[in-house]
This record gives C-alpha cells, sequence and structure tokens, in this order.
C-alpha cells in the first residue's frame, strides 16, 4: 500500500502531501487523487496555488479547485510569485511537505523558446522532496489512434492489385512463353488469384480468377487468340484450374472476413472494457459526464453531451469543465429528440447520425446521452449497440454518483443544523448575560431611591455601558464570522505598517487596555505587511483584547516582526498564564474557550476570525508558549515578491 | 441654537439624539427618510445634517449631493462597520465627518463640534501650536520639542498644516494627497504613508500607541489635538 510515496519510515502521523494546484480543468483530478492519498495514509495535505501575475489564469476555476480541496480536508494556500516552480518547492519545504503531488506539464506549462517547464523545474528543485506526477487529463497533444468501429471498405485499393497482377503475369507470359511453357503460365495465374485472396474482398477475386481463366485461355492456350480449346487434357487443366483459383480464393478471403470480424469485436470489447473500468473510478456526476465526453471523442471520434433531469424534471446540460467553447447545439442536439428519448426511454435515431441514447432503469431515467459524429461519421450497426452498452454502463456511474452526492448532502445538512443549535445555544446564552446586567442597571437606575445615591448611580452607569460595549463585540463578531464562513470577505491589499494597524486597533478598546503595556521591537516599528488595513486591524483588535481580557494588569505584550522565506510574520508574545500545551492547537477553533477562561467573558469568536482573516490574506496563524511563559500568537502573512 | 437635522429610520434613535442635543442647544428637526430628509432640509435650513447611511428609501450618496448643490452644510454620516469604502466615498464626495454605530453621545457632540467650526474660519497660525511632542509654529515654519529645533521637511509641513487646519476632522486619503500633491497623485497612497509614518515618529511620544495622528483604517487620518 505504500507505493514508495513516504520513505521516511512509516506513512500516517507525520507525512504531508502538498498538491500544486492550477487553473487548469486537470488540477481538480490532481485534488481528488491527493485526497483519497492522504486519506490512506493517514496524512495531512496542503493544496497550494501559486499564480504568476504575468500569465492569465482562469481565476475562476482556481477558485473552485481551491474551494474544492478545502471541503475535502485540505488546507489552502494561495500565493503570487513569478517564480512558479521555485515557489512550489519552497513551500513544500515550509510546509514540510514528504510529497509533492504535481500535474504532468499541458497547455501553458509547456515549454517554449527553450525554457524548461515547470514540471522540469520542480523535478529539479525538489532535490530530497518525492515528487509524484499526475497524468494530463486532457490529453494534449491527441495521439491514440482511434478505433474503427466498421471494417475498412478499401475496393479501390484492392482492385488495384488485382489489375496489377493480372498484368504483371500476362506481360511475364508472353515474354516468357517460349521458354516457360503455356501451362506454367496458367500456374502463375492460379497462384496470383491465391495471392489476391489473402488481401481483396471476395468480389474482386472471382472476377480476378474468371479474367485471368478467359485471358489465359485467349491469350496463351492454343490455339492461341481463340477462346476454344484444342486438346481435352488442356480443357480439364483450364477447369481444373479455374476451380481451384476460385475455391481458394473464396475460403482464404472467407478466413480473411472472419478474421477482421474477431478482431473488430474483440477491439470493441476492449473499448467498452475500458470505458466501464475507467468510469467506475471517474467520482462526480460532472467528472462522468466529462469523461464520458473525452472517451468518446479520443476513441471514436464522436461527439458527445450528456444531459440529466433535475429535480423538476426537466433536461440540463451538464457543464464539463474544460469543454470545447462551442456549444453542442451547433451539432444540431434538438431538445424535443432528447425529451422524446426520455419518455419512450429508448434510442431515438434522427436519421442524420444524431443518436439519443436513454440513461437511467426502467424505474428511473437519469438523462439522455447524445452523440453524433457531427456529420463526419456515421454511426450504424453495430456501433450502436456498442454505444447503447456504453450509455448502460455510464448510467450506472451516475446513478452510483448521485446516491453518494445525496449522501453527501444529507451528511452536510446534519452537520449544519448542528452547528447552527450550537450557534444559537451559545449566542443566546452570550447575549443573554449583557442584557441582563442592561436591564438590571437602568431599571435600578429608574428606581428613584437609586437615582438619589450619586455612588451607586456612577456604578450603575459603568455596567450598563461595560455590557453594551460587550454585545457590540459579540454583533461584530457574529457579522465578521458570517462574512468569512460565506466567502464573502475578499481583502483589498495595500501596504500598512504595523505599528500603524496595531495603533488603529486600540481606540476601539477603550479601557480595556489600562494599565497593560505594548511595546514594539525595532523591526516591527518600520514593517510593511501588504494586507487589508480594515481587517488586519480587526485582526490585532482581537489580539489585544484577548490579551487584556487574560493577562493581569502591568502585564506586557510584544510585537516583533519576522522574515521567512515568502512571508511576514507578525509575533505577539506576553507574559500572561499562557495556555496549556494541549489546547494550544485549538485556541483557533470557533467557539473554543480554553479550560482557564471559564470566569471570563468572551464567546471564543474572536481568534476564530483572526484566523479567517489570516486565511483570506492567504497567510496562517498559529499559538505557541511564549519566552516568558506566556501565550505566542504568530501570524503569518504573505510577503510580495520575496524571500 | 443651531438646528440640526436628524435624517435616520429608527424611531428611538431619533428620540435619543433628541434628548441630547436638545440639552446640548441644539434645535432638533427630524426626518425618517431620504425624501423627508430633503424637505426638511430645504424649509429648515439646518445648521448641520446627521444622515444614516442605512435609510430604506434611498441612497446617502444622491443625499449628499443634493444637501452639497445647496451649500457647505456640515453632513456628519452614521454608519455601521465593514462599510469603509463607501464611507471614504461619501468623504470624498464632500460629508465633513463619520461616526460608526454605536457611539457615544460625547463623541457625536465633539464631533459636530469640529465640523461647525470649520464653517467659521478662524485664524490660528498666530501662536505656538503643541501637537505631541512638538511645539509648532505656523507662521515662521518652525517646530521645536523639548526647546530644541526639530526639522519638517516642506512636504510634512504641508501635511501638517493641512491636518492642523481641519483638527479633530477626519481626513480621507484622497484628500490629503490631493492638497498636497495635488490631483495626479490621487490614490497613490504608499507615498502619504511614508510620510506620515515620518511625520508620526516627530510628533508622537509613543509610535506604538499613537494619541496625536491617528490612522483610521482603510479611510484617512485624523489629527487630535486643541487648537
Amino acid at each position: 500500500m505504500e507505493e514508495g510515496i513516504s520513505h521516511r519510515g512509516e506513512p500516517g502521523h507525520g507525512s504531508h502531501l502538498m498538491a500544486a494546484v492550477s487553473g487548469s480543468g486537470n488540477s481538480e483530478y490532481l485534488i481528488r487523487w491527493t485526497e483519497s492519498a492522504s486519506r490512506r495514509f493517514n496524512a495531512a495535505w496542503t493544496a497550494l496555488h501559486v499564480r504568476n501575475p504575468g500569465l492569465e489564469e482562469d481565476s475562476t476555476t482556481v477558485e473552485r479547485n481551491l474551494s474544492l480541496a478545502k471541503e475535502l480536508g485540505a488546507e489552502t494556500i494561495s500565493v503570487v510569485d513569478t517564480d512558479i516552480a521555485a515557489c512550489i518547492v519552497r513551500y513544500a519545504r515550509i510546509k514540510k511537505a514528504t510529497a509533492l503531488v504535481i500535474g504532468k506539464a499541458e497547455g501553458g506549462s509547456q515549454s517554449f523558446l527553450g525554457r524548461r517547464s515547470i514540471m522540469e523545474e520542480i523535478l529539479k528543485e525538489s532535490g530530497d522532496l518525492d515528487v509524484i506526477v499526475l497524468r494530463g487529463k486532457t490529453p494534449v497533444p491527441q495521439k491514440r489512434r482511434r478505433l474503427k468501429l466498421r471494417s475498412g471498405n478499401d475496393l479501390v485499393r484492392s482492385i488495384l492489385f488485382a489489375v496489377t497482377g493480372l498484368s504483371a503475369v500476362t506481360t511475364l507470359g508472353f515474354l516468357g512463353q517460349p521458354v516457360l511453357g503455356y501451362r506454367s503460365i496458367s500456374i502463375l495465374y492460379l497462384l496470383t488469384i491465391i495471392a489476391l485472396s489473402f488481401s481483396s474482398n471476395r468480389m474482386v477475386v472471382f472476377i480476378s480468377a474468371i479474367s485471368s481463366a478467359l485471358l489465359g485461355n485467349f491469350l496463351f492456350i492454343p490455339p492461341k487468340l481463340t477462346f476454344s480449346i484444342a486438346s481435352l487434357e488442356d480443357v480439364l487443366m483450364f477447369l481444373a484450374f479455374f476451380l481451384a483459383a476460385f475455391v481458394g480464393g473464396f475460403l482464404t478471403s472467407r478466413l480473411k472476413e472472419k478474421e477482421l470480424a474477431l478482431s473488430l469485436r474483440e477491439r470493441r470489447m476492449a473499448f467498452l472494457y475500458g470505458f466501464t473500468r475507467s468510469i467506475s473510478r471517474v467520482r462526480g456526476i460532472q467528472d462522468v459526464a466529462g469523461f464520458t465526453r473525452d472517451y468518446l471523442r479520443d476513441h471514436l471520434g464522436l461527439h458527445a453531451m450528456v444531459c440529466l433531469r433535475n429535480d423538476a424534471g426537466e433536461l440540463d446540460t451538464i457543464e464539463v469543465p474544460g469543454d470545447e467553447s462551442e456549444s453542442l447545439s451547433v451539432y444540431g442536439f434538438e431538445a424535443g429528440n432528447a425529451r422524446r428519448c426520455l419518455e419512450t426511454r429508448a434510442c431515438v435515431d434522427d436519421g442524420d447520425d444524431r443518436l439519443y441514447f436513454p440513461l437511467g432503469s426502467q424505474e428511473s431515467m437519469l438523462g439522455v446521452l447524445y452523440v453524433t459524429g457531427k456529420g463526419e461519421r456515421t454511426i450504424r450497426g453495430e456501433s450502436r449497440e456498442i454505444l447503447a452498452t456504453l450509455a448502460g454502463n455510464m448510467a450506472l456511474a451516475l446513478e452510483r454518483e448521485q446516491l453518494a452526492a445525496e449522501n453527501e448532502r444529507n451528511k452536510m445538512a446534519g452537520e449544519t443544523a448542528r452547528l447552527s443549535r450550537i450557534l444559537l445555544n451559545h449566542v443566546s446564552h452570550e447575549l443573554r448575560t449583557p442584557l441582563t446586567t442592561i436591564k438590571g442597571s437602568v431599571s435600578g437606575l429608574l428606581d428613584g431611591n437609586t437615582a438619589e445615591d450619586p455612588g451607586l448611580r456612577e456604578a450603575l452607569l459603568s455596567e450598563t455601558l461595560i455590557a453594551a460595549n460587550k454585545l457590540n463585540v459579540l454583533v461584530e463578531d457574529l457579522l465578521a464570522m458570517s462574512r468569512l464562513e460565506s466567502g464573502r470577505m475578499s481583502p483589498h491589499l495595500e501596504l500598512a505598517y504595523v505599528s500603524e494597524l496595531i495603533g488603529a486597533a486600540q481606540p476601539a478598546l477603550g479601557t480595556e487596555l489600562v494599565g497593560r503595556t505594548i511595546l514594539l521591537d525595532e523591526r516591527a516599528r518600520d514593517s510593511e505587511i501588504e494586507v487589508d488595513p480594515a481587517l488586519m486591524t480587526q485582526v490585532f483588535r482581537n489580539i489585544l483584547r484577548n490579551f487584556a481580557t487574560y493577562t493581569a494588569p502591568g502585564s506586557i505584550l510584544r510585537v516583533g516582526v519576522e522574515y521567512v522565506p515568502g512571508f511576514t510574520e507578525v509575533r505577539f508574545s506576553d507574559d500572561g498564564p499562557g495556555v496549556p500545551e494541549a489546547e494550544l492547537p485549538l485556541i483557533f477553533d470557533t467557539f473554543y474557550r480554553g479550560s482557564l477562561s471559564a470566569a471570563k467573558q468572551g464567546c471564543g469568536l474572536g481568534l476564530s476570525i483572526c484566523r479567517g482573516i489570516a486565511e483570506v490574506h492567504g497567510g496562517c496563524i498559529e499559538a505557541n508558549r511564549s519566552a516568558e511563559g506566556g501565550l505566542l500568537i504568530m501570524i503569518r502573512l504573505p510577503r510580495k515578491g520575496g524571500l | 441654537m443651531t438646528p440640526v437635522l436628524i435624517i435616520d429610520d429608527e424611531l428611538q434613535i431619533r428620540k435619543l439624539l433628541r434628548l441630547y442635543l436638545e440639552k446640548n442647544d441644539f434645535m432638533v428637526i427630524e426626518a425618517d427618510s431620504c425624501a423627508e430628509g430633503i424637505r426638511q432640509f430645504m424649509g429648515c435650513k439646518p445648521g448641520i445634517v446627521l444622515l444614516d447611511l442605512g435609510l430604506p428609501d434611498g441612497d446617502g450618496r444622491e443625499l449628499l449631493q443634493s444637501i452639497r448643490s445647496h451649500g457647505d452644510t456640515p453632513v456628519i454620516i452614521l454608519s455601521v462597520r465593514d462599510s469603509e469604502t463607501e464611507i471614504m466615498e461619501l468623504l470624498d464626495a464632500g460629508a465633513d465627518d463619520y461616526l460608526i454605530k454605536p457611539f457615544g453621545v460625547g463623541e457625536l457632540i465633539a464631533r459636530m463640534r469640529v465640523a461647525l467650526r470649520h464653517r467659521t474660519p478662524k485664524e490660528v497660525w498666530g501662536r505656538p501650536i503643541r501637537v505631541g511632542m512638538l511645539e509648532v509654529h505656523m507662521d515662521s515654519r518652525e517646530a521645536y520639542r523639548d526647546g530644541t529645533a526639530e526639522h519638517l521637511t516642506p512636504t510634512e509641513w504641508s501635511i501638517l498644516e493641512i491636518l492642523l487646519r481641519n483638527a479633530g476632522k477626519i481626513m480621507t486619503r484622497n484628500q490629503l494627497l490631493r492638497e498636497v500633491w495635488g490631483p495626479a497623485m490621487v490614490e497613490e497612497y504608499n507615498n502619504l504613508r511614508v510620510y506620515i509614518n515620518q511625520l508620526r515618529k516627530k510628533i508622537e511620544f509613543e509610535p506604538a500607541v499613537p494619541k496625536v495622528l491617528l490612522t483610521e483604517p482603510g479611510v484617512g487620518y485624523r489629527l487630535k489635538v486643541e487648537t
């Protein structure tokens, strides 16, 4: 099972796969492959996308690929670099990946002007890193030979052979008659006919046999230049040779036809078998459709389209990534015929080489497979049978994928319901506490007796203000969280000073930081980071608030900046109580609150928002124990163009 | 008594603001929609406008434009967080300042006073002004830090002058860029950022905890100083 993916000891804990994702359609396959490999090896995996600002790339595909990877449990990183290969290898090292998974060079990544392709460069730079190269899904250029479903009809060629053969023997007969004698010439004719029967069709052999008999009789058998034969011996010989030529020719050509049919059948079987085997490995409805289309195109030169029935019972075309831009309606697809096919559950042929095959069993029709030769290739007889079988196999694969998708949906729905229940319970609790305070204090203030005691009045009012501020923080956190979750947060990147953003983060904290000191080291005072200033201020504010909440007055928060390859790391370390080792990785989880924070306020959203924002910047956030024994939080942000 | 027009669709907020503003010698006019806001603006000629951005019947930008087409009445935007881009556009389009909801009424009154003051220009250059660590003489362009002269570059002087003239008021980055370098430099935020950072180092007691020259991320800068 190890298949040499990791040679650093046992695969499993500690293994890390990194998939280099691009905007090509192929990347989806790469992602799915890496995911299943990581599952088998119980390894973590990361999907990395490096954008070269100088190259055009399909950003929607990239986004879709990255979100797919995320869905499948990968950590996703997106960075900008002009040297894609070097950047990929660098990240693989940073992430301590044990193996790097890349796709075969195709399209834009092919080498040109003597430059090495990205794949070659990665292989060269990878050093001790394992590199796994996956096949491309769309073969470029197309080299596979197409399979002929019908036997070749090369009549012209066999006639040419026959004419050449007979004229050669006749010429030889004229020239060599004195030496050879007419009987030898008859045998030569006979041999020619037998030879022809190996390569020509039956009709040509038959005609050749008759004409050679007549030619031989007319030209060589005495009396010459007549069709009569002088001696009885020659008559018998003529008949015998004629019969032998005819029978020989007939039998060999039949044998050949049988053989041809057999090999054709074998190839058809291989074609179907290959399809069935491959489709069983394809995952996802879209991919099943895409694979079928590619398979028919590559092996038969046919154009295909898959329509599936949606919930309303209407037919939807399946958009396949990497679809040729020309629409299939150009090839004469008619929705009416497709619907008829779906209703009758039988193949519909519009008589113009455009076929509609039903997909699905008697009980449930899934959709229609549309196949056309686009006027270049015809589909008849046995080809149709094969296509029908193929459609059946495809329907099975589709059914399987639909079930899987439904399963996934149910699971997701369950998970969503669970989360929203937690969210509701949690949030309503967090809302109730400050509301109770506000209601309590304000109703106390309205009470005449309290209003006369200025000290109590003051205290109640300041409690109300604190509670209101808490509510405000909670609402802002929830809004930020929902924006992050829905993926609507897109950072507007600008250069900003770390010190400036830390300064901007403080006014909103009001009195929370009182008695605590924030110290910026030399580098932090002048370092610049490329971030969305408003979002990063929010991150810093949450970290400062966290510091203020969990440390005693008099504590010191040190802010430092480190440069690691490709990243700027902003480090916040305090001298507070810290977080137990085991809880460190958890503090960025939504709703996580440390075991030491039981008595403290906070709803466990702040640091989780920090992580979300760091990630939309293409960075990450980590926690550790600080040198002073407190908490160290590191935010790693991509640095443009740099090591 | 300065008349103040509050355009906000939330009754409770209008009620609260009325209580507090009347106590502080403002005369309050209310409007709960854009259309009503424009009518009240035309009819009552308020001295200052508080404009909520979340109005049901339209977009604050249009309202701001029609207010601006009738003069330079100060306008303070009331908004929620996460709308920095919109706020910046409105400020560039002529709004005077903004406050993020929820805000303290004390802060609101302070902003309103600043906005009103800038409509009655007052020459303050005659005497030295304290800006953080610096004592600044705008007339002679001299600055002193604990009695010793501190050198400011001509660009730093220009930025400081604009910020001082608008002390307490938000200045968007584009406003600053336009005034210091001219319209061609609009959106060249990097340039400005570097100068502000230099200036901040000369002004602030502790640049990590700026108290005088404040950055409002994604929007602009504000100089907090008593003139």
